[in-house]
């Protein structure tokens, strides 16, 4: 009975929790499902019900997502053959009821099942993806739907148990801290990021906003060129200390330009043991650098098997083996850029860090505020899900929301007073 | 010097970006008539995906500034861009952050870009910024081809079967 009582646990926990991780997904699931004017046949005798579905399904097929009769009415025919092409701003091409009946007629189907004549009603354009959605599309005409658990599972917030949830409430909890103690931003983008390796826990950057110092220096800006570094690379002198040290690697490197091959791969297998050593003795790496003083939380794994099922079974199919190949290649190559890694954000990014991280592949996004001005994972625009991208992360939002918003509030009144 | 010439300059600098292995994108950033900066893609060498020739020229421009005591902001907004492909979206996003003068591109970038291709991000900004494509696009077009018949050195393995792909498939 274990899987009986985790939902008893969890049900309880949305109680004492003050916030909920809401997931940000494309319109296909969030939408209210248009609806558009069909004809239907009004049947004369409810007995002939399955003989006219059998018939109408062949001579028109359509409808897929829709039950073809309810109540003794038949589906027949959208009124606008397609709605395709007026959103291409075609012109309307409408079926007349005369029209549909000879191709009915001349196709074979008894139009004497149904009354003379037909009606015009509305019904859901599109299938349903959620069940909220098949529930409202229902109370219009009856749907065929089966609920995808996983998406289910997003909407519900069950796919993290609530080890999980504790974890992803006290990394948030350190990038609060972080903003408090040195973020400045700007009304586009501000506050504190974090970046976790999510196998393990680790934290392995934190970084407030500073725009006063760079008009780049967004805190997820900043997050990403500190990874960078923990890989031996890096743009930005974000540290004096690790300036020097710098350095004197690059005088090294410029000792062994001309090695063959066998070096090479000496330096390759060095490069990755570095990485390792980076990774075990560096991290967090800060910036600004007085966020080492914070109080980091204890580290624990993040990716539970329930999270691990989630990310997989990803709408995306190939995600999957593309995460199994990365694995791989860890092992193989090293780490690259944030692949797999989970970020933390106070608030929700500007288009310049959505897309950084975007390219960074990271993983997952938590965030807490919302940015009406600028965000566009959810405000202005749902970047993870514009087709032509391949989206490679899943963004979460409303993480200790109220907090967030708060500080949010702090750091810019704290701006405006300087 | 016309778009046209300045356009040349900025393919010159793609094509010395596609010898040293990193992604043929060149960037010019243009004030008083004057180049002071050009860049290109450093993504490689930083282990930093952020690091664009435009995001390389920001912080050149920045340095400048400093080195001549200018402030910045002015600095920005009397720029003009020239890159040989269409910035994306995070790219543009800085760029109109900084509110620079004007923008212009080469070809457009099916894959990221920010002004009209994949995600239209001018309209989230203040609009003053005058931005215009598909200058010398077939050149610009070329040499990112070639770099995709290539091998990129750094991506894990399967990353490069998967751009030869990505490309067939986009032809």
């Amino acid at each position: 009975m274990a899987s009986l009582k985790s939902v008893k646990t969890s049900k309880m926990e949305t109680t004492t929790r003050s916030w909920t991780a809401k997931p940000i997904l494309g319109s296909d699931f969030t939408e209210v499902l248009p609806l558009h004017e069909v004809y239907v046949g009004i049947l004369k005798q409810r007995k002939d019900t399955s003989a006219a579905i059998q018939s109408i399904s062949a001579v028109l097929p359509g409808f897929a997502h829709l039950k073809r009769c309810s109540n003794g009415k038949l589906l027949l025919a959208p009124l606008r053959s397609n709605e395709l092409s007026r959103a291409n701003g075609e012109e309307d091409i409408t079926l007349g009821e005369d029209e549909l009946k000879n191709q009915l007629k001349e196709r074979g189907f008894d139009l004497s099942l149904f009354e003379d004549k037909f009606q015009v009603t509305k019904v859901p354009a599109k299938a349903p993806r959620t069940k909220l959605q098949a529930g409202e599309a229902s109370k219009i005409w009856p749907v065929n739907f089966h609920p995808d658990q996983t998406i289910e599972r997003l909407i519900d917030g069950s796919i993290f148990d609530d080890d999980c949830l504790h974890a992803i409430e006290r990394i948030m909890s350190l990038v609060i801290e972080a903003a408090r103690l040195e973020a400045v931003g700007d009304v586009r983008c501000t506050g504190a990021a974090a970046v976790v390796d999510p196998e393990d826990g680790r934290i392995l950057a934190i970084s407030a906003a500073r725009v006063d110092q760079h008009p780049m220096w967004h805190a997820a800006m900043l997050a990403v060129d500190l990874v960078a570094r923990l890989h031996d690379g890096g743009a930005w002198r974000l540290n004096d200390e690790d300036l020097t040290k710098r350095r004197m690697d690059e005088g090294t490197l410029d000792e062994r330009v001309d090695s063959d091959v066998e070096t090479e791969n000496l330096n390759f297998k060095d490069r990755l043991r570095k990485i390792k050593r980076k990774y075990e003795e560096e991290t967090p790496l800060c910036y600004p650098t007085s966020l080492s003083s914070l109080t980091f939380p204890v580290q624990m794994p993040l990716e539970t098997q329930v999270g691990r099922k989630g990310r997989r079974s990803d709408g995306d199919r190939v995600e999957d083996p593309q995460q199994e190949e990365y694995g791989r290649n860890v092992e193989k190559c090293g780490p690259y850029l944030c692949t797999g890694y989970w970020v933390f954000l106070l608030m929700e990014p500007c288009p310049m860090c959505a897309m950084a991280l975007l390219h960074s592949r990271v993983a997952m996004i938590f965030y807490g505020a919302v940015n009406q001005n600028l965000g566009v994972l959810g405000s202005r625009a749902v970047l993870h899900t514009v087709p032509g991208l391949n989206h490679r992360y899943r963004v979460w939002s409303g993480i200790l929301e109220r907090e967030c918003r708060q500080m949010v509030e702090e750091i810019n009144a704290r701006k405006s007073l300087k | 010097m016309d778009i046209s010439a300045w356009m040349d300059v900025a393919l010159q600098k793609a094509e010395e970006s596609l010898r040293a292995g990193e992604v043929p994108v060149g960037c010019l950033f243009i004030y008083n008539n004057e180049i002071i900066a050009t860049g290109n893609n450093t993504v490689n060498e930083t282990c930093n995906a952020t690091r664009h020739a435009e995001i390389n020229c920001i912080d050149q421009v920045l340095k400048f500034c400093k080195e001549k005591c200018l402030q910045y902001e002015t600095v920005f907004r009397n720029l003009d861009v020239v890159v040989t492909v269409e910035p994306c979206i995070m790219c543009i996003s800085a760029l109109l952050q900084l509110q620079v003068h004007s923008i212009i591109y080469g070809c457009a970038n099916d894959r990221f870009g920010g002004c009209v291709s994949v995600l239209e991000v001018p309209k989230f900004y203040d609009p003053k910024v005058l931005i215009q494509g598909n200058v010398k696009k077939e050149q610009a077009m070329k040499l990112l081809k070639d770099f995709y018949k290539g091998v990129n050195p750094n991506a894990p393995d399967s990353k490069v079967k998967r751009k030869k792909e990505t490309l067939l498939t986009e032809k």
